[in-house]
């Protein structure tokens, strides 16, 4: 009896002590991270039984446990990846923010506004050289905005590609630890004891982990667990699997050993990192390329078309290479649209002026550029057959043109002042137009015969007409009859040149005055040229030549043509009744100007969208078919050829990392080309370029480009709010579920001091219990 | 439930730190002034405010462009006005001039002041501010008004366009800043060319080409005297000093012992001995020089003819044939081409040419100079005429140049327009940002001191949380 009686006194007093010493545990670990409760299971021993008597045994230590909730844990690391990667993003974007600058003085918004400004000022005294100099300051400030913002991004790419590397290598160890860990457990369970600390250890580990990465668990057998990443295993049976960064496609992605894919990483800091480097801040650089991109590429629309304060250019280098699209070591052979520009070249025409310094004398020229055919060297070819130009590549592939000796060049769209410099309409030439257009219905052998007579005694010469000069002659066309007539020696010899003009045969004798003539005398063409009636009557001279003067500037939205032609014969400011007739390109009548009696020679008439016209005093004649026509261009250049090889530009560069002012602008701000005339006080392309401001972007999807950086403003502050917000949220929820666990598996001092009175009581009502055990003992021996 | 001493710490903590966060968020908010202080704050307010401030710059833009566009309006304009002054003074002189009882000395020294006045006329008129001419067109770099020589005489003719550079003055509203001088000084109207009537000479049939004003030099050649040696008459010299042209009847009645020539006055003969150089003029001054010494006392009726030539550039001649029509006479140098009726001429002398109507002052200036000073040998009638004719043509330029000062001033008013809406569309703009991105102080001071005093109630609760343990009491 007293056996049994110590024995159970011994067992109280131990497991007090035991219990006592985890309160001890419990209270030192009271502010350990992952420290879960431990508690002893204390039951009561089997009693022993004494004939018919079951007498109790005391106490049994049973084993220490750790109170958690598995389930609780699990949701806690799925908040904590969620948690962990908004705060990435947040951080991510608060930087961005801080970037932009926006809404501030200098953010690009700003700046772009001050660019404009400074057009606009410029405007107002577009000769001004200090005004000039002030538009160059405020766009070098702009692009070397776009350029610090671009750098900014892309090093805040490169940052968070160094950081995910960094965390891929601690997430690496994490793994392994954890796989240590799951040995240790195993190793130590195997002999039926809990492994408390370690489990809290590896629990630890996990949620490090789930800081870094979006993880799973599962319990794995022998107490172990095995972690899955995005699906695939980090934490196998008995090794980890290493997770990679690989940057060779451009973005960060991140791979796993054994496995081909990618790991498509959302959580954790890692994954809020990526979506950080993969998409956030490539997609806004991506936008900030596109905006520099236009603001580039619809200023220098405008620019390349313009012509600085000096006048037109003697020679001018494109700003962009060509390159050799297929490998053949030639450029010349590419496409143009294909052959490596930073912008594209579209179907449409260029329109080149040439202008002979002496006389100030203007000659158009057009190139049609087609997207689908037009060669580098087609296009070069063009330009070297433009009178008095040459066109070559240099060597590092871009496109020089420069003008013959006291020529210059430009590209603007201004009216030709002297329309009719050949003398078609009323000149001092005779002049003898066909009254229709072509084709003309010739028939091979067909012969005319022309006789020119001035001062001296006449001199006349027939012009015989072989099929072989034709793709058709019965339906010859003007150009090629022209061709005929300048190529036959007697012409040349005796002054006779022919021209085209829509269509129309014009044949002049190049002498002047009223006492040069021109006559028909005969011949089988005359008829099929509409000149029957005019065989044998001489076309004269005349001392005055009507000199036609264009002014104004075209404002019409398309490209026009326009034709001057009289309705009658007659005299400028004399005849009455006389009219001009203007025809559009359609051929139908677009106004009808009054120039007979009443007309004072020279004073400008209006005729149609800007253009003026004036008229001097001469002759005019309906009878010998007088006509001139001129372009009225809306846009000189609509194939932007001039963007895509940078000639005339104000901006280089394609994006946001390289734009910037042209060389050459700085230095001598005189070169801007806002003028449109070559005029000093001529601003005409500043409000073209103002314009542009407003001017909705169907490449911008079809916002004006301050707005386009309005919107990515407010997504960086849409992404950050959001951000924002469901970081407050994921907190929140991760705080619930924290304190849930804290209550079931933290440590509360008080309730550890409750127990330990409890325990030191039930220790010293045990020891007591000894004592009066022993006390009856020592009773019993005493009576022996 | 049950509470980790832990869990209770951090959250005391957390209190502490998301209070003190709030409070420096308001303190931020109230110290900038700005509600938006990143993209984040509010996104759509930021891009609205965005929005807004561009709107603001444009305000700013249009109302800088308008300002510059007024003050060189202005400044033209009071060129103008200046230039008015001048041509004031100018006509007080020339109606001073008019003045038969002046001697030439006193009609020189007016010449000479209004001389000084041409040449602050032409300063004027090629105005440069900033380096460039206000009255050039869009032609700026060089003067606009330029002087040119021809015939010996000085020409003043227009070398600038007529473009005009705009400047916004609102959204889609477009204001010239610019006056081409060709439309303030010598504004060219459309009209047919006048002729002074002088020497009888009439607008041709053909129109003519041309600005400004011309000298039509016609020129005595000769006088072919008809029979009148049959009645003992003869030409002095020759007929060198006749200035009559064309076919002119001549009749010397005995009777009335007069001479006349053409439709002019009879001229009495005076007795034999004065009858040397008797000067007999034509109904346009046309004058003959006739010997009447040997005259036989018998009447005369027949036909004096003078010939001659006729020159628009004091240089190259044509010979007159008074049946033309429409003779062609050219400048080449100034781009006039001027066609006459030669029927009508009946003497020579230099006829004055206004093309288009209307001359530039600098060259009726200069014309009027050349007068007083008798450069062309009028004589008194006929310089009363002429500056009668100067006086019309100075007070036509003076009345361009009204029209020319009042569209300046209507566009400086619609400039001074323009600028009060952008201050009323800035003003609202401004409104609207400040409703957007400014802090509501009254609202951002309340939540500071409403996360003040959250903040000194989480301390001081959780400094009770923290002291209160069991321990305290466990001896």
């Amino acid at each position: 009896m007293s056996v049994i009686g110590l024995h159970t006194g011994l067992k109280a007093l131990l497991s007090a002590r035991y219990a006592l010493d985890t309160v001890g545990h419990n209270i030192a670990n009271a502010n350990t991270p992952g420290y879960s409760r431990q508690r002893v299971q204390l039951g009561s021993a089997l009693p022993v039984q004494l004939g018919k008597l079951l007498i109790g045994s005391g106490v049994d230590v049973g084993s220490v446990q750790r109170s958690v909730d598995e389930l609780l844990g699990r949701r806690i690391l799925g908040q904590r990846s969620l948690a962990s990667s908004l705060a990435t993003q947040r951080g991510g974007l608060s930087e961005l923010e801080a970037f932009l600058g926006e809404p501030g003085d200098n953010g690009l918004g700003r700046l772009m506004d001050g660019f404009f400004d400074q057009l606009s000022q410029l405007g107002t005294a577009p000769a001004d050289p200090i005004r000039r100099t002030a538009v160059v300051e405020s766009t070098e400030a702009l692009s070397a905005r776009f350029r610090e913002l671009a750098s900014d991004m892309d090093r805040q790419g490169a940052d968070a590609r160094a950081d995910i590397a960094a965390r891929l290598g601690e997430v690496n160890a994490l793994a392994d630890e954890v796989v240590v860990l799951n040995e240790k457990i195993a190793e130590t369970e195997s002999v039926g004891v809990p492994a408390n600390d370690l489990r809290d250890r590896r629990d630890v580990a996990l949620e490090r982990l789930a800081e870094l990465v979006d993880v799973t668990t599962t319990q794995g057998p022998n107490g172990s667990v095995r972690v899955l990443v995005a699906g695939n295993t980090l934490v196998g049976a008995a090794r980890a699997n290493h997770l990679s960064l690989d940057t060779s496609g451009g973005t960060p992605r991140v791979r796993i050993a054994g496995s081909q894919g990618f790991v498509p990483l959302t959580g954790g800091e890692v994954g809020g990192l990526l979506r950080l480097g993969e998409e956030l801040v490539p997609g806004l650089r991506t936008r900030l390329d596109q905006l520099a991109r236009e603001l580039i590429r619809s200023i220098n629309r405008v620019h390349s078309t313009g012509m600085p304060t000096g006048g037109g250019f003697r020679s001018l280098t494109g700003a962009s290479a060509l390159s050799d699209f297929d490998g053949d070591g030639r450029v010349e052979d590419e496409l143009l649209a294909r052959a490596g520009l930073p912008f594209e070249v579209t179907s449409g025409a260029l329109y080149v002026n040439v202008v002979d310094e002496a006389s100030g004398a203007l000659t158009r020229h057009r190139i049609d550029v087609s997207a689908t055919h037009t060669t580098v060297q087609g296009f070069l070819d063009a330009l070297d057959g433009v009178p008095q130009l040459s066109a070559s590549l240099d060597a590092s592939g871009r496109l020089r043109i420069a003008a013959d000796q006291g020529f210059t060049f430009d590209f603007s769209r201004r009216l030709d002042a002297d329309p009719d410099p050949a003398g078609l309409l009323g000149g001092a030439r005779p002049t003898l137009g066909t009254g229709a257009a072509e084709p003309f219905a010739l028939a091979p052998g067909d012969t005319l015969t022309l006789r020119t007579q001035s001062g001296g005694p006449p001199a006349a010469f027939t012009l015989t007409f072989a099929a072989s000069d034709f793709a058709n002659i019965g339906a010859a066309t003007a150009e090629e009859l022209a061709d005929v007539i300048n190529a036959h020696p007697q012409a040349q010899a005796n002054g006779v040149a022919a021209s085209v003009v829509d269509g129309h045969l014009f044949v002049q004798s190049l002498a002047t005055g009223t006492a040069a003539t021109l006559t028909v005398t005969g011949g089988t063409a005359a008829a099929a040229l509409g000149w029957s009636s005019l065989v044998g009557t001489p076309v004269a001279g005349s001392a005055n030549a009507v000199d036609v003067r264009l002014s104004g500037t075209y404002t019409g939205a398309a490209d026009q043509r326009y034709t001057f032609r009289p309705t009658s014969d007659g005299t400028i400011g004399t005849t009455p009744g006389l009219q001009v007739e203007v025809l559009d390109r359609a051929g139908n009548v677009v106004t009808t100007l009054d120039v007979g009696a009443g007309y004072v020679p020279g004073t400008e008439l209006e005729v149609a969208h800007g253009v003026r016209a004036s008229f001097g005093l001469g002759e005019l004649s309906a009878t010998h078919g007088d006509r001139i026509a001129f372009d009225a261009l809306a846009d000189s250049d609509s194939a932007d050829v001039l963007v895509a090889l940078g000639l005339n530009t104000m901006l280089e560069g394609s994006g946001a990392a390289d734009i910037a002012l042209r060389k050459g602008l700085a230095d001598d701000p005189a070169q801007l080309a806002i003028s449109l005339s070559g005029e000093a006080g001529d601003g005409g392309l500043v409000l073209d370029l103002l314009a542009l401001e407003h001017a909705d972007n169907e490449r911008l999807g079809g916002v004006d480009l301050g707005r386009f950086w309005d919107e990515l403003v407010s997504d960086v502050g849409f992404e950050g709010a959001l951000a924002d917000s469901s970081l407050t949220a994921s907190a929140a929820v991760l705080s619930s579920l924290e304190e849930r666990r804290a209550s079931i598996s933290g440590v509360n001092v008080d309730e550890e001091l409750v127990d330990l009175v409890a325990y030191e009581q039930a220790f010293a009502a045990a020891a007591q219990y000894l004592s009066v055990v022993n006390q009856l003992g020592e009773e019993v021996l005493n009576l022996l | 439930m049950r509470i980790s001493t832990l869990s209770s710490y951090s959250r005391v903590l957390s209190g502490l730190r998301s209070n003190q966060l709030e409070l420096l968020r308001a303190q931020r908010e109230i110290a900038s002034g700005k509600r938006i202080q990143r993209p984040s704050d509010d996104p759509a307010g930021a891009a609205r405010a965005l929005d807004l401030r561009r709107g603001l710059a444009r305000v700013a833009r249009i109302q800088e462009g308008v300002a510059t566009g007024r003050s060189r309006l202005d400044r033209a304009a009071s060129t103008v006005q200046h230039s008015s002054e001048l041509l004031t003074r100018a006509r007080e002189l020339v109606v001073q001039a008019m003045n038969g009882t002046l001697n030439d000395g006193d009609r020189a020294t007016i010449a000479t002041e209004l001389e000084a006045i041409r040449a602050q006329l032409l300063d004027d008129a090629n105005l440069e501010v900033d380096g460039s001419h206000l009255f050039g067109g869009t032609a700026v770099g060089s003067s606009p008004w330029v002087e040119i020589e021809s015939g010996g005489r000085t020409f003043v003719v227009y070398r600038g366009n007529g473009e005009e550079q705009m400047v916004q003055a609102g959204e889609g509203a477009m204001v010239a800043i610019t006056a081409a001088g060709n439309r303030i000084y010598g504004r060219s109207v459309p009209g047919p060319t006048r002729l002074e009537g002088l020497t009888g000479a009439r607008n041709g049939t053909t129109a003519d080409e041309g600005t400004g004003q011309a000298y039509l030099v016609l020129r005595h050649d000769g006088t072919d005297s008809g029979a009148l040696g049959s009645v003992g008459v003869a030409l002095i010299d020759g007929g060198d000093q006749d200035t009559l042209l064309g076919v002119n009847g001549l009749r010397i009645d005995a009777g009335d012992n007069t001479v006349r020539l053409g439709n002019g006055p009879a001229v009495p003969i005076p007795p034999p001995g004065q009858r040397f150089d008797l000067v007999v003029k034509n109904e346009l001054g046309g004058e003959l020089h006739l010997d009447l010494e040997g005259w036989n006392g018998s009447s005369y009726t027949g036909t004096v003819t003078g010939r001659g030539s006729a020159s628009l550039d004091g240089t190259t001649f044509r010979t007159l044939d008074f049946n033309a029509t429409d003779l062609e006479l050219r400048n080449d140098a100034l781009g006039q081409v001027l066609h006459v009726d030669t029927r009508g001429i009946l003497r020579a002398g230099t006829e004055l040419v206004t093309f288009g109507s209307t001359a530039n002052p600098f060259d009726v200036l200069e014309g009027l100079v050349e007068d007083l000073r008798g450069g062309q040998g009028l004589d008194a009638a006929e310089l009363a005429t002429r500056l009668g004719g100067r006086l019309d043509a100075l007070d036509r330029t003076h009345d361009d140049l009204l029209v020319g000062l009042g569209v300046l001033g209507a566009r400086s008013a619609r400039l001074a327009g323009a600028e009060q809406r952008q201050v009323g569309l800035g003003l609202e703009l401004e409104t609207r940002l400040s409703a957007v991105e400014d802090a509501d102080l009254a609202e951002a001071a309340l939540s500071l001191s409403r996360s003040q005093l959250l903040l000194e109630l989480a301390q001081a609760s959780g400094a009770r949380l923290i002291q209160t343990s069991l321990l305290n009491y466990l001896g």
